[in-house]
């Protein structure tokens, strides 16, 4: 298994709150490889968002092991951490969280800029990015100034920007509408033709058959592996 | 109006923490304006006690023709010529303090008492609560000794007896008869304790026109201003030294407000104070409402609801304003109850232990006017902005589903950032203030005394002229008292004084010396500080003899008269202190045949008030040479002096058992009461800069840890997006640091403006003094970036997965 991206072992989330423990994620098995498509898929409040969390180094595992890229994350430190969610991993999330008082440009840009890139190399990617979601010609807006949809393009130019190992995307069309929602989509699905290796998590059916994989967790896990036959591929 | 008050009510109760802070900052800023206006008040606004028609009193004194802020008491001559002469004033009053022995009971008790010129409290508008005014008659030469007495001595020597009036008692060996008693707390001048009237046959002699030690008083007729008052005594001023040149000559006379006048040391400081804890009451209100603009941004959906139901925008501003009304009563009551301690603060750093009789500082009814309108402006002020900003909510943002306000929030914003700003910049102002007034202090605690004042014990003790007018038994009463003090076990040395040094009592005298031309007139001569001493008190305080020789046994009555001059004096007249000794110098300024002083040695300078702006220079005359009727004794002892108090009462008794001695301090609290005044200022003004700066690093603490609580979404993301923790810390004490730094800049240019206004009370530095422009905005930028340091902090503990959350 030597194209293995994401390789989780016995993966366990506890969330301890006033003394009562919520097991989010109960013995996680899971691999994922390079150029996959997977999408998560279950019932509300069955650990889809935590499993994310953890894959995209936001939070940990209670027990259980990670290897991302060959390279096992359990125990580094928040630096560390912060790098590796710089350099490998790009989110996209329900709530677009583009930064408001950014430009379009700008909020694409600030991965980028954590990671040192040079301005000129930052220039370059960023361009590509936003040609890439069909968003170039809107650089110097603010959010504010854009719709749902185009703001959730942005969000995945920003996630491209870095070319990342693999793309996260939580409910990624939740807070659009259908016509907008199928358009996200469509550009996930057209990004992964293009080698991308994305997770995501999705309740709404119509879009896991985009996925080479889906996988349905309920009450913290894997209850089903079911692999796509496409009729569009 | 009443569901708005109910509303407001229980916003309050709500949010229990926004409230304490809110409070806390507001009843800080309203307590510190009601303690000093507590003070203003009682010195600067309300009508002085007992006095009738304050405005119509006036203060009259002399002063030098070029000299607009020389000011100096009367002599009697001048004094009565003015009397006289003048058109525009009812009346004018004199008093003149005497010491007065009251014996009769188990021990001799010395009183302030004061010869007051007998129609002097017809004048001022005074009557005794029991018996009767001195009338002209009492004054006549032959009249029976009549005496007036305060409400205290009555209460606490005659026990409040009704049956006083009447009464005869032993004042200064003579029986007289008390013939009233003035109203509760009435002391004039000052601190006083009994009166009799001037008797009309003192100093009548024609040469005590040049002896300037009565102050006087007067009131305007109707109708006449202090303008015309001022002009006729100039007038006046002018006969009287075309008539009398050699005491007159280029001498005036001024008259003043009486409470100009018995304010004039400190009406400035306290305008200043008064404008200092208004800065802090504003500073307060920047917090308050700071405060109020975070927590309508949580409310503003309540207020786009409310406008979406049909309120109109005066309906929404007045129920911020009832909130605001609601939040301000509460911390102006609290700030009132607060200011009770902070009163009580204040009295207890006034060091003087008896302030003159007109300073009543409990609060009256302009106290709680002025706290109420202080305490509604507050609330207006910090209450209109964040109503203005909310009562426009934008419907369209804040209903829209997940809408986080863009706009509004960006504007509301601006208006958080230019609070903290203008209140950084007047926490600067303040703290500038303070600063100076800080080093101005320590410049002047610094200055040498030319005395070492530990271990020095002083009283004063005195025979009444009055009563003891054989020359021989006054000597021999203090001889006896000096040998008993040197014989008390442990005294290393011990003498008098006539006055001593860092006290307000001097004595100036004008002089000549031998050689130069004699002057016309007592203007034209040079002057200086007086006093007679022992060689012992010389030792006793340390005062080092640096030329020639000391005062010795040879230095008698009928001796040459000698004197001893400070390295001042020789510096200035003499050419220096090699030059001195042999020289002489007469007082007898305008006598055919002068009295000539030898200088016998120079000593070591010592200061008469520390900050005096007049030269300090002066001489010594031995004590046998002089005729003192009451000396401040001095003595080295070992250990505290306050100790030897029951010695050196028991020494003077033996010598005389009638003989009360008073004044009993060590020299060392003379020293410190010396600057109890700069002192006092400089602890006021830290105290109020220091609660500013409590203030203001609440408030830029309040908008950083809003802004961060504002920001955790966007934090969140940046770190999701793999933004390093420093990375996150250094943005947002970024944007803190920018405030901190339009706070400081816009500070700097207001203080050095305002400091200024510091310039006449300031002494040995500059206005603009660097160290203090360095080092204070230094302290406030550090304060500043610790206050925005541990919000920032928090952004660092924001959980990345807070972007994973939709609202
Ligand atoms: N930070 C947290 N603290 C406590 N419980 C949490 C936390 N995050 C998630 N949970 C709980 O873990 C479970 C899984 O949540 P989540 O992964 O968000 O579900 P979903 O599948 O809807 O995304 C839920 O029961 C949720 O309440
Ligand atoms: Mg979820």
């Amino acid at each position: 298994m030597s194209d293995s991206l994401i390789k989780l072992e016995g993966v366990t989330k506890v969330f301890l709150t006033d003394e009562v423990e919520t097991h989010a994620l109960s013995g996680i098995h899971l691999d994922i490889k390079q150029g996959e498509y997977v999408s998560i898929a279950g019932p509300s409040g069955c650990g889809k968002s935590t499993l994310l969390s953890i894959l995209g180094l936001l939070d940990s595992p209670t027990d259980g092991s990670y290897i991302l890229n060959g390279r096992p994350v359990q125990g580094l430190s928040l630096p560390e951490r912060a790098r590796i969610r710089n350099r490998e991993i790009g989110f996209i999330f329900q709530s677009f969280n583009l930064i408001g008082d950014l430009t379009v440009y700008e909020n694409v840009e600030l991965p980028l800029t954590y990671r040192g890139m040079p301005a000129a190399e930052r220039k370059a990617a960023v361009t590509e990015a936003l040609e890439k979601v069909g968003m170039g010609h809107r650089a110097k807006h603010l959010p504010s100034q854009l719709s749902g949809g185009q703001q959730q393009r942005v969000a995945v130019a920003r996630a491209l920007a870095g070319k990342p190992a693999v793309l996260l995307a939580d409910e990624p069309t939740g807070n659009l509408d259908s016509k907008n929602g199928d358009s996200v989509m469509q550009l996930l699905a057209d990004l992964h033709k293009q080698g991308a290796t994305i997770v995501m998590v999705t309740h709404d059916a119509r879009f896991a058959r985009h996925a080479d994989r889906t996988i349905h967790i309920f009450d913290g896990r894997v209850v089903q592996e079911q692999v796509e036959s496409d009729p569009t591929r | 109006m009443l569901p708005d008050l109910r509303f407001a009510f229980r916003q309050l109760a709500k949010a229990p923490g926004f409230t304490v802070v809110a409070l806390l900052a507001l009843s800080l800023g309203i307590a510190a304006c009601t303690t000093v206006f507590t003070f203003y008040n009682a010195l600067l606004v309300r009508p002085l006690p007992f006095l009738q028609d304050e405005a119509s009193l006036v203060r009259i004194g002399s002063s030098t023709q070029q000299g607009t802020d020389s000011f100096f008491e009367l002599s009697m001559p001048d004094f009565r010529d003015l009397r006289a002469q003048n058109t525009t004033l009812t009346d004018l009053l004199t008093t003149w303090n005497r010491t007065f022995i009251l014996t009769g009971g188990d021990q001799p008790q010395r009183l302030l008492g004061a010869w007051i010129t007998a129609t002097g409290f017809d004048t001022l508008g005074v009557k005794p609560i029991l018996g009767r005014n001195f009338v002209p008659a009492d004054a006549a030469p032959g009249a029976p000794l009549v005496t007036l007495i305060a409400h205290h001595v009555w209460r606490q020597h005659f026990g409040g007896r009704e049956d006083i009036v009447g009464q005869t008692v032993t004042l200064n060996g003579v029986p007289t008869e008390i013939v009233g008693v003035m109203p509760r707390g009435f002391r004039f001048p000052e601190v006083n304790d009994a009166w009799q009237p001037f008797p009309d046959d003192q100093e009548t002699k024609p040469e005590l026109r040049g002896a300037h030690h009565l102050p006087a008083w007067g009131r305007l007729k109707p109708g006449v201003t202090l303008e015309q008052a001022q002009a006729e005594l100039a007038t006046l001023g002018t006969r009287l030294a075309a008539a009398y040149p050699t005491t007159n000559a280029g001498l005036t006379f001024r008259v003043f407000n009486i409470r100009d006048d018995a304010t004039r040391h400190f009406a400035v400081q306290m305008q200043l104070m008064l404008g200092a804890v208004i800065f802090v009451l504003l500073i307060a209100c920047g917090n308050v409402a700071n405060l109020l603009l975070a927590r309508a941004a949580t409310r503003a959906r309540e207020i786009a609801l409310r406008s979406a139901l049909g309120a109109t925008r005066g309906r929404l501003i007045r129920q911020f304003l009832v909130e605001s009304l609601l939040l301000g009563a509460a911390g102006g009551a609290l700030g009132l109850v607060i200011s009770f301690w902070g009163i009580d603060a204040v009295i207890a750093l006034i060091t003087p232990d008896e302030t003159p009789f007109w300073m009543q500082f409990d609060l009256d009814w302009r106290t709680f006017l002025f706290t109420a309108g202080a305490t509604l402006a507050a609330s207006v002020l910090f209450g209109l902005a964040p109503a203005l900003q909310l009562s426009r909510p934008d419907l369209a943002v804040e209903l829209k589903e997940g809408g986080r306000g863009g706009t509004a929030s960006a504007r509301a914003s601006r208006l958080r950032s230019s609070l903290v700003i203008a209140q950084i910049a007047l926490a600067l102002v303040l703290l500038v203030g303070a600063g100076l007034t800080l080093r101005s202090f320590l410049a002047l605690a610094a200055t040498p005394t030319g005395i070492e004042p530990e271990n020095v014990l002083t009283f004063r003790v005195g025979l009444p002229p009055s009563q003891f007018k054989d020359r021989s038994e006054v000597r021999a009463f203090f001889d006896r008292v000096e040998r008993e003090l040197a014989a008390l076990p442990g005294v290393s040395a011990s003498g008098f004084i006539s006055y001593l040094p860092l006290t307000e009592n001097n004595n100036i005298s004008a002089f000549y010396l031998e050689g130069e031309t004699p002057p016309a007139s007592t203007q034209e001569a040079h002057d200086t500080h007086n006093r007679s001493v022992t060689p012992g008190a010389l030792a006793a305080l340390r005062i080092p003899l640096l030329k020639g020789r000391m005062f010795d046994a040879n230095d008698h009555a009928k001796s040459p008269h000698v004197a001893l001059v400070d390295v001042a004096f020789a510096e200035k007249f003499l050419g220096g202190v090699d030059r001195a000794v042999g020289r002489r110098f007469t007082f007898s300024v305008g006598d055919k045949e002068p009295k000539w002083n030898t200088i016998v040695g120079v000593v070591g300078n010592v200061i008469q008030l520390p900050g005096a702006r007049r030269a300090q220079h002066q001489v010594w005359f031995p004590w046998t040479q002089s005729d003192e009727n009451f000396v401040s004794a001095v003595l080295r002892v070992p250990g505290d002096p306050a100790a030897y108090a029951q010695n050196v009462r028991d020494a003077v008794l033996a010598a005389r058992a009638d003989i009360p001695i008073y004044y009993i301090e060590p020299m060392a609290k003379i020293a410190y009461r010396s600057i109890w005044r700069p002192r006092f200022f400089g602890q006021l003004f830290v105290g109020f800069a220091g609660i500013a700066l409590f203030l203001a690093a609440i408030g830029i603490y309040g908008v950083m840890a809003y802004n961060v609580s504002q920001r955790t979404q966007e934090i969140g993301v940046r770190m999701a997006l793999g933004a390093q923790p420093g990375t996150v810390v250094a943005m947002v004490l970024r944007q803190g640091l920018r405030l901190v730094g339009f706070g400081l800049g816009a500070g700097l240019v207001a203080s050095w403006f305002a400091a200024s206004l510091l310039a006449g009370s300031l002494y040995g530095i500059s206005p603009h003094d660097p160290p203090t422009f360095a080092f204070v905005p230094l302290l406030l930028a550090a304060v500043a970036l610790l206050a925005c340091w541990l919000p920032s902090r928090r952004a660092v503990r924001v959980d990345p997965m807070v972007a994973l959350r939709t609202e």
